[in-house]
């Protein structure tokens, strides 16, 4: 009954910020997971278990459709994408052989690492945060969608360009493409070290 | 109805962003349905760039007008930059089409993504909000990431790509961390709001400290783009690696996209704070001028020698910038102007020569004007002007305004104004531009030609050639020089003024922002941030 008591005045009081640490704490460790864990494999599978709880922190702030969109993009999406290329790319999944800097780098990176932080930490500090009081709106995927049509329509259809030539560069690149035969292309150019007769561009 | 004039208004503004999307999407298309007619699809991207051209002559007006309620302004600075950019995406493409033989089955491919990357500038030179500026910058560094592996059999283009991938990457996280920290503390992605609220009183020193940071970390995006000098590693192995035309679209290009980047941010959003980020641009721009031109002093490829120099020009055309006046700004938009036009020429002649020879060696150069005079004097007018000399004397005006508008500035560093500082610095540094250039110049004019040189057969005609492309692009250059050189300093001189005015003279009659939603701001955040209802601390 006790602890009954305490869990509901928790409750009341924040339960939000509660969760907050809790989900926070899970996804900075999964995160040193990903980073630690050798085999490159299972460092994939735990970054889902890192975009999940960065769902969660969403969900938190209740923006509904930024942790769906997490979700079903991150987690599920981005993170599938990654583990196929792994396999295809990896098919023996084993550890990967990566060197470990030196102890003096390792120090010189650990302080500049802790100069950073602090760097950070001094400037932004929470007092200078504007905080809204303003409830949210409930329908706020409706919101989002109104203002993608609208307002940010420039942004969000110009993003599809955006997809567009990142899809065309990357069928480019990823092609398997042979050199091409003499005479296939239209404009054969020799370098003119070997016979300086030649005519140096001659148009097919 | 309301909202359909709205969205008419908007389309009437776009209409040359417009214009270039068509144009890509035939290019990415007319190979697939037509391969026939493939040689056609340079056409169709000249035809695209020169019809946005003219539609943004059209849109030239003198008051800003914010479309999409204040996330994309066309104003002088949009459109002047969007010129820019489509006369630097037509010399490309007319580069290209004598390079092609490089490109593999993937030509009409790279015209459409070489649109896509003056498309993104046009789009970043009126982005006046967070959202925008973020997915056209991507644009653009995605496009020259892709563009600069597209030779796909030459193993430097490939690792030039993913070079310039990997950094580009990191920096693009610098970039965003830094926008979210902005809009955190701020409260708005608009730029007007957030200048609003930083040209607030600021209350506490960590508040002061937390907008400097900001600054620095939006100025390691910018300097990235820009290849300041901590920030330039990329440069010269991308510049090497990559097809010339490409090489010569970043060199102006996409920083033409980086300096409207740095003149909306710095000088427009962060005006009030220039105090702050004066002396941290001088430092990187004092950096820029003497590594630039001391390195490209040892360099062997021509290509690797205009990178380091390119580093270097950044760093004079950043004097402008810091002068922040009217004078200084114009001076620097000159600068940009002339800059990109003899940097092109010079690449032009570079991609000519190459093609005969195969070489981009400096000394390979040497004796080209006993073989081809015309080519050699051409790349000796653009790089003599590179050098700054009068010959004609465009780019000496160009580093004249800069310097005079630079030993304005006042700010004291250690005693003596900056600015003399700044063009002391400039002055020496531009003592080895001239070694390194006019070096290149003597050794194609009075020097014995080289082996290659010697196998160039006699004479021949560009015409009906593949260089006739390539050779044209270069003539261009050489008129825009001679003419800005010339006759033409004073209409080019006033076109830099106007462009730059509207970050200098706020309009005072603003025109309210086209909106399509009834609610002007979406979240209602703007409204609160600009009406100051204030800080909860």
């Amino acid at each position: 009954m006790e602890q009954f008591e305490m869990l509901k005045a928790l409750a009341e009081t924040n339960v939000e910020s509660f969760m907050f640490y809790i989900l926070a704490t899970i996804s900075i460790l999964l995160a040193y997971g990903v980073i630690l864990d050798r085999t490159i494999i299972r460092s994939g599978f735990i970054l889902i278990g890192v975009f999940g709880s960065i769902c969660g922190l969403f969900l938190l702030l209740q923006a509904q459709f930024l942790a769906l969109a997490q979700l079903m993009i991150y987690a599920v999406g981005i993170t599938l994408v990654v583990v196929i290329a792994l396999m295809l790319t990896n098919p023996r999944m084993e550890k990967s052989q990566l060197s470990t800097a030196a102890p003096a780098n390792q120090l010189g990176a650990f302080m500049v690492a802790v100069g950073l932080f602090m760097t950070i930490y001094l400037s932004v500090r929470p007092e200078n945060w504007t905080l809204s009081s303003e409830p949210l709106d409930m329908n706020n995927v409706q919101v989002l969608g109104r203002a993608l049509t609208t307002d940010y329509s420039l942004p969000f259809e110009f993003a599809s360009v955006l997809l567009l030539a990142a899809l065309i560069g990357a069928v480019m690149l990823a092609k398997a493409e042979k050199p091409p035969k003499p005479g296939e292309e239209d404009f054969e150019y020799s370098v003119v070290e070997d016979s300086a007769a030649e005519p140096v561009a001659s148009k097919r | 109805m309301n909202d359909l004039t709205q969205y008419a208004i908007c389309i009437k503004y776009l209409l040359p962003e417009i214009c270039l999307v068509v144009a890509i999407l035939l290019a990415a298309l007319w190979n697939l349905f037509v391969p026939k007619a493939k040689e056609w699809t340079p056409f169709f991207s000249l035809l695209g760039l020169t019809s946005a051209m003219w539609f943004l002559m059209k849109s030239w007006s003198s008051t800003a007008l914010p479309l999409f309620n204040g996330l994309f302004t066309v104003d002088q600075l949009t459109t002047s930059f969007g010129l820019l950019a489509c006369m630097v995406g037509a010399i490309c493409v007319l580069m290209t089409v004598g390079y092609e033989h490089h490109l593999g089955r993937n030509r009409g491919e790279f015209y459409a993504i070489l649109l896509t990357a003056v498309l993104s500038v046009m789009l970043l030179a009126g982005s006046t909000d967070l959202i925008m500026l973020f997915v056209s910058l991507e644009t653009l560094s995605i496009c020259c990431v892709i563009l600069a592996g597209f030779s796909k059999t030459d193993a430097r283009s490939s690792e030039a790509a993913l070079k310039y991938l990997l950094s580009t990457a990191a920096t693009t996280a610098t970039l965003l961390y830094g926008l979210s920290f902005l809009y955190g503390m701020t409260g708005s992605t608009s730029f007007q709001a957030i200048r609003e609220r930083l040209e607030m009183p600021m209350s506490s020193p960590t508040e002061m400290m937390g907008s400097v940071f900001l600054l620095v970390l939006l100025l390691s995006a910018v300097g990235f783009k820009l290849s300041l000098v901590p920030f330039h590693m990329w440069t010269p192995d991308v510049y090497e690696g990559a097809p010339t035309p490409v090489t010569a679209f970043l060199s102006i290009g996409s920083k033409a996209g980086g300096f409207v980047v740095a003149l909306r941010l710095l000088v427009d959003v962060f005006g009030k704070q220039s105090s702050d980020w004066v002396i941290v641009v001088s430092a990187l721009a004092i950096l820029s001028m003497v590594v630039g031109n001391l390195v490209a002093l040892a360099q062997k490829s021509f290509k690797r020698m205009l990178a380091y120099s390119s580093i270097a020009h950044v760093g004079y055309i950043m004097i402008g910038m810091l002068a922040v006046n009217h004078e200084g700004l114009g001076a620097m938009m000159y600068y940009v102007v002339v800059y990109g036009f003899m940097n092109l020429g010079a690449f032009a002649g570079a991609i000519l020569f190459a093609n005969e020879t195969g070489s981009d060696k400096i000394d390979d150069y040497a004796g080209l004007i006993r073989k081809r005079p015309l080519l050699a004097l051409g790349m000796s007018v653009c790089l003599l002007n590179l050098a700054g000399l009068p010959i004609p004397p465009a780019g000496f005006f160009a580093k004249l305004f800069v310097f005079w508008a630079g030993s304005s500035i006042q700010t004291p560093v250690g005693g003596i104004p900056l600015g003399a500082l700044l063009v002391a610095v400039a002055l020496a540094t531009s003592v080895p531009a001239i070694y390194y250039y006019t070096q290149v110049v003597i050794k194609m004019i009075v020097d014995k030609p080289s082996a290659k040189v010697e196998a160039l057969p006699k004479e021949k005609a560009y015409i009906d050639s593949p260089q006739e492309a390539p050779a044209l692009a270069l003539a261009m250059c050489l008129i825009v020089i001679v003419a800005t050189g010339t006759t033409a300093v004073d209409p080019v001189m006033k076109f830099s003024k106007e462009a730059v005015k509207p970050l200098i003279a706020r309009p005072s009659t603003v025109v309210p922002p086209v909106s399509l939603l009834e609610d002007a701001s979406p979240f209602g955040r703007t409204a609160e941030i600009a009406g100051n209802t204030g800080l909860t601390h």
